[in-house]
């Protein structure tokens, strides 16, 4: 399993860039992204009892209030997804797109911070990579673009939300799916299987929520 | 909809995670814990006694490394 860790920004917390990781878990912090990042390396190469030129490979992401107390997470190293991560953020302080059943459904599904988080995802993406983002306690929610644009209808994205085993959501749909499916799934063929679009006029709809488990 | 966990000093959550952690290793400002009942994984928790930290990072901790239930974790940080 790849080794992924989240940076987090708030101005207001000392130091103001925060990390957590799994499936090692590190947590610490830094004055700057680079301070939080050398932190983080150093935390998992004394983890692992290596040196830090040995570590595996690691996936950086980051994670920014979009809105009160809901979280956008993007890959660091992908232009794209910031990109997406913006257009996110404007839709979740867009009334016409963010309204109390979305925000009361959002907040069905938290990681294990508490806290909702919409990772920004393309269709193609493997779902196992977004199962490396999770711990047992972590719902995340996964916001792609639906490509099926209504005439008139911008800025179309989906919700799904992913549960960990031992997520605060218990309402979660459970997969149970051998190994190979789930190292085979894109988002996109988990959407056509259980997501619905939320859009910009739309009508309102609650975005479903599954739990994958692999069968042994 | 939970309520938010309050901040902590370093310090302060330190001092939770011992209560229920032993410290196996430690090397300058990273501790590497270990659950005194065996289960879960090891953690490493490098933030200094002065900083202060988010409330969904002391839940997070206590939850997911620590290895307390909700209520647990809200009794330690004084929500209940």
């Amino acid at each position: 399993m790849t080794e992924n860790v989240i940076y987090t920004y708030d101005g207001d917390i000392q130091p103001a860039w925060q990390y957590y990781s799994m499936p090692h878990s590190c947590v610490g912090g830094g004055d700057t992204l680079d301070d939080a990042r050398q932190s983080y390396r150093e935390a998992l190469a004394f983890q692992l009892d290596v040196d830090t030129d040995e570590l595996p490979d690691i996936i950086e992401h980051v994670e920014k209030e979009a809105r009160d107390g809901i979280y956008v997470r993007y890959a660091a190293a992908d232009p794209l997804r910031d990109n997406g991560s913006q257009l996110v953020t404007r839709l979740l302080n867009d009334p016409s797109f963010f309204d109390a059943q979305l925000e009361e459904a959002l907040h069905l599904a938290p990681t294990a911070g508490g806290y909702p988080v919409l990772v920004i995802t393309q269709l193609d993406d493997p779902v196992q990579q977004l199962l490396d983002q999770l711990t047992i306690h972590d719902s995340i929610w996964l916001a792609f673009p639906w490509p099926i644009a209504p005439t008139g209808m911008q800025s179309l994205v989906g919700l799904i939300s992913l549960a960990g085993e031992e997520a605060d959501d218990l309402d979660a749909i459970p997969l149970a799916l051998d190994q190979d499916t789930i190292d085979g799934m894109t988002v996109l063929q988990l959407v056509q299987r259980y997501a619905i679009p939320r859009a910009e006029k739309a009508v309102p709809t609650l975005p479903p929520r599954v739990k994958i488990a692999a069968m042994t | 909809m939970g309520a938010r966990f309050p901040t902590k000093t370093g310090k302060e959550l330190d001092r939770i995670i011992r209560k229920y952690c032993t410290l196996d290793r430690q090397k300058g400002s990273h501790r590497t814990y270990i659950r005194d009942d065996r289960t879960g994984s090891p953690f490493t928790f490098s933030d200094h006694d002065q900083a202060i930290l988010p409330g969904g990072k002391v839940r997070r901790t206590l939850v997911n490394d620590v290895g307390l239930t909700l209520e647990q974790a809200e009794r330690e940080v004084g929500m209940r």
